[in-house]
């Protein structure tokens, strides 16, 4: 596979950043708490980004928005740079000298064509809408209901194209101006000018969005820094994919580190399951690879000699719907729900409490602690997880065949946490109309609580290519 | 043109608990001057102490040669003059009110000058000021330094004299002082100093001027980038509270302070040669949210015209996490450390000389375990001159019966010489 082209890009500016960089050498902003070195990204064309943006009617030319963001830098200096003389010492604040155009391209959300087989890479121009549900969006394709039992047709490029989401995460919406005081003004590591306060950076919180697959993470409300990473993708075409796969991953700990180890897992993982998939392997067999590339991931951020305090380590959930199947595999206690309207899935294998058109498709590997009270994560200690000081990995991989057409959720601790109810998480779910509603509403909802952990949630609709059931 | 460049390194624990509102900061800065032929110019004015009390013929032979010494050590170009003062001033050399131009005939002839002087009259310190700062005035020299030397106190005038004279003055020159023997005011010399940013120092022999004077006017010479600022933006509804030197010495710089701009602040911190100074800032911040970050200041180091010459931050993160921001950041609690461990001593000195031996002793004990915490070896052995000291760690303490003044004036003067952390990082 292709897990030796790897790079990672400043959020804010999309510059490359080499392993480890934790603020951009371009724009001195902060590249994340996982700029990790693992994750494979073939240089992207950011022009093509650009160009797969939909563009609302009457606005500028987004083209602009590049030479904007360059002349931006240039200009951008700190407002102490060049203040007035002293004879001017009320200068007003509202109009410094230099200023901060936020010129983030709107809704840059770029999927990523990486080569998934033995063929040419073709880069893929499907259109990542932003995460909105009114965003306009191809019209749904709806395979028949034989193909519930079937699988799907495969088109003959389908083991050609993988269509990822970003490494290293989605960059954050676009804001105009200071998201906490309103100030216009943004320097360029993201401080406002006004109340000093920092712009949320990629990591914060992160939404992509491929029609058939959606994931939303969020730092939460608590946590200085989001330790939860998700990647998803599928293989084929958009309107009728073969297969759909998602990862999300808990990093453990709360350090840079943390967040680093997700997220190389995340990316590795989705990269080996859709690459396993497109190879022709089967969704269990690929699952298993995917973890072993996951693994090897995270254990490349191990540094040699004794590493006490930030070791490298994250929980995994993986996930491959096709037309007929949802395969899940998993180490730690991030989830994965079935959720159907008004019926359970035919659960071989599946655990987990009952619940109103919810099943919980894994088993958390945990120690039940008896101090409930601490809080969520006092509450359970992992017995197994993706990284260092694991025993090997041991993931745990269970296949079910729905009986009609539902939505996979995957989701950590953040989101599972809250829900003490699953048939909360099954309305929760089917009021919204898109996976991407249903991620976001589910992760608003995690922050409505509290949001005293990080959380990430993916919604895949079955059966693969249904934009919803 | 090579540019003077600095470096600005912040100290923090920059995570603070849940509705925290104080950031605290150690700024290092280490100027990094450039090339020795791009210097600025350099003029000095020496103000020697003519009044009655130095006619003690030890004295006044010492300060002429510590004047001569003086000038043999100014490089060739540098402006200066020689200044006797008393009640009034009088120009030693040159006998216009023009600064000279040092060279081989002006060295010469200015020393043939000062073997003139003869002692006589009063002491108005703010005179010799005003004198000094009126021949800087009138030229054109990026670099201005006076030293002042005096043995008694200034007797001819009405505190307020100084006080007023040294607020026109702040900021047009530094100045140096040094008193000789005990009979001058520490007080009096330090708020010299401070408010015209240099040092201030006792010397015991009159002898040992000689070498003193060579050498301060060795370090003026070698400062290479004039009138430097440090500015810090607080973000709106910020403020800084506390800006002070803290290394080599103490020095409050927040009388220093002129506001740049609605959010930032400048204070002066004068010439710099290569070196290192550490600075200690506090700031008070709304506090933000749990998991918040805000860039509670932006330092920068800037030159009289107006031109950045380094950056720094200094950030604060809010957190739930004891283990976050339960610790303190060792350069912040050593400088703590060390501004405590001046005022402890400033303290008990004053307590002592009030008669107030329980005071003194507390705070002089206090002092000690500060000094033995920190390793602070110097003002160890002059606190041991005025204490006898049983337990240094716990700074158990006792006044020795009789304290030599000049123990406790040299104590008192450089109570606020700070020393850098010790051991491991």
């Amino acid at each position: 596979m292709d897990s030796t082209v790897m790079s990672t890009r400043c959020p804010s500016c999309g510059e490359p950043a080499r392993p480890g960089d934790v603020f951009c050498e371009a724009c001195g902003g902060r590249i994340g708490e996982s700029t990790a070195g693992a994750a494979a990204v073939p240089p992207e064309p950011r022009a093509e980004a650009a160009a797969r943006v939909t563009e609302p009617p009457g606005t500028e030319p987004r083209a602009d928005s590049f030479a904007a963001e360059a002349m931006t830098r240039a200009l951008t200096q700190w407002p102490v740079a060049d203040l007035p003389t002293r004879a001017d010492p009320a200068w007003p604040i509202a109009e410094p000298p230099t200023r901060a155009i936020p010129v983030r391209p709107v809704g840059e959300s770029p999927t990523r064509a990486v080569q998934g087989g033995p063929a040419e890479p073709t880069t893929t121009a499907e259109p990542a809408g932003p995460l909105h549900e009114s965003a306009p969006q191809a019209e749904p394709v709806w395979p028949g209901e034989a193909a519930l039992d079937e699988a799907a047709v495969r088109s003959p490029d389908a083991r050609t194209r993988i269509t990822v989401t970003p490494v290293g995460g989605s960059v954050r919406d676009s804001q105009d101006g200071c998201v906490h005081c309103e100030y216009r003004d943004v320097d360029e590591d993201g401080y406002c000018l006004r109340c000093g306060l920092r712009q949320p950076t990629g990591r914060d919180r992160m939404a992509d969005d491929v029609g058939v697959v959606a994931g939303v993470s969020d730092r939460g409300r608590v946590r200085e820094s989001n330790a939860d990473a998700m990647a998803f993708g599928f293989t084929g075409d958009a309107a009728q994919p073969e297969y759909v796969a998602a990862v999300v991953c808990d990093g453990v700990g709360s350090g840079a580190m943390a967040g680093q180890a997700a997220q190389n897992a995340a990316d590795a993982g989705a990269a080996e399951l859709l690459g396993c998939l497109a190879d022709g392997l089967d969704a269990r067999k690929a699952s298993t690879m995917a973890i072993a590339a996951a693994g090897d991931a995270v254990n490349a951020l191990a540094e040699p000699g004794p590493a006490e305090e930030d070791t490298p380590a994250t929980t995994y959930v993986s996930a491959v719907v096709t037309g007929a199947e949802v395969t899940v595999a998993w180490l730690g206690d991030s989830r994965a729900y079935w959720v159907a309207p008004g019926a359970r899935a035919d659960a071989a294998g599946a655990h987990g409490g009952p619940g109103e058109g919810v099943t919980c498709l894994t088993t958390d590997h945990t120690v039940r602690n008896t101090y409930l009270a601490d809080g969520m994560r006092a509450a359970h200690t992992l017995t197994r997880w993706l990284g260092a000081d694991s025993d090997g990995t041991d993931p745990q991989v269970s296949t079910v065949r729905p009986d009609r057409a539902g939505v996979l959720v995957l989701c950590t601790d953040g989101l599972w946490g809250y829900l003490d109810d699953p048939g909360t998480l099954a309305a929760r779910v089917l009021t919204h109309g898109s996976a991407a509603g249903a991620a976001a509403g589910l992760v608003g909802y995690a922050l409505s609580e509290g949001g005293r952990d990080n959380v990430a949630v993916i919604a895949v609709p079955f059966p693969a290519g249904r934009r919803w059931p | 043109m090579e540019q003077p460049h600095f470096d600005v390194e912040v100290a923090q624990n920059r995570y603070l608990p849940r509705g925290a509102d104080t950031v605290d900061a150690i700024v290092t800065v280490t100027a990094h001057p450039p090339a020795q032929e791009l210097r600025p110019s350099v003029a000095v004015v020496i103000l020697l102490d003519c009044s009655a009390s130095m006619h003690r013929p030890s004295k006044l032979a010492a300060a002429k040669r510590a004047a001569h010494a003086a000038i043999d050590s100014l490089r060739d170009g540098a402006g200066f003059a020689i200044v006797a003062g008393t009640h009034e001033t009088t120009m030693i050399y040159p006998d216009s009110s023009e600064l000279a131009v040092a060279g081989d005939t002006t060295r010469y002839e200015a020393k043939r000058a000062v073997d003139e002087i003869t002692a006589g009259g009063g002491t108005a310190m703010s005179r010799w000021l005003r004198a000094a700062g009126a021949l800087f005035a009138g030229s054109e020299y990026e670099l201005r330094h006076a030293i002042l030397l005096t043995d008694g106190r200034n007797t001819s005038e009405q505190p307020e004299a100084v006080s007023a004279a040294l607020t026109e003055l702040q900021d047009t020159f530094r100045c140096d002082c040094r008193g000789v023997g005990t009979d001058w005011l520490v007080s009096e010399l330090r708020q010299i100093s401070e408010a015209l940013l240099g040092t201030v120092d006792i010397v015991a022999e009159p002898d040992e001027l000689v070498t003193d004077f060579a050498a301060m006017i060795e370090r003026a010479m070698r400062k290479s980038v004039p009138d430097v600022t440090l500015r810090l933006w607080t973000p709106k509804e910020a403020a800084v509270t506390v800006v002070r030197q803290v290394d080599p010495a103490v020095l409050d710089l927040t009388a220093h302070q002129e506001n740049a701009h609605v959010q930032a602040c400048d204070y002066a911190t004068g010439a710099w040669e290569s070196e290192t100074r550490a600075f200690q800032v506090r700031i008070a911040v709304p506090a933000a949210g749990v998991g918040d970050t805000m860039l509670a200041c932006r330092v920068s180091v800037v030159d009289a015209a107006g031109e950045v010459l380094g950056r720094g931050k200094v950030l604060a993160t809010w957190t739930d996490d004891p283990a976050y921001y339960g610790a303190l950041d060792p350069q912040v609690a050593h400088y703590t450390g060390q501004v405590e461990l001046a005022t402890a001593i400033r303290h008990g000195l004053d307590a002592h000389r009030s008669g107030d031996p329980d005071t003194a002793t507390h705070e002089l004990g206090r002092a000690v375990a500060l000094a033995a915490q920190s390793e602070h070896a110097e003002t160890m052995k002059l606190l041991s001159k005025v204490v006898d000291v049983e337990d240094a760690e716990t700074g158990r303490v006792r006044l020795k019966d009789s304290v030599d003044e000049l123990d406790h004036m040299t104590l008192d003067t450089r109570s606020v010489v700070t020393t850098r952390r010790h051991g491991r990082s």
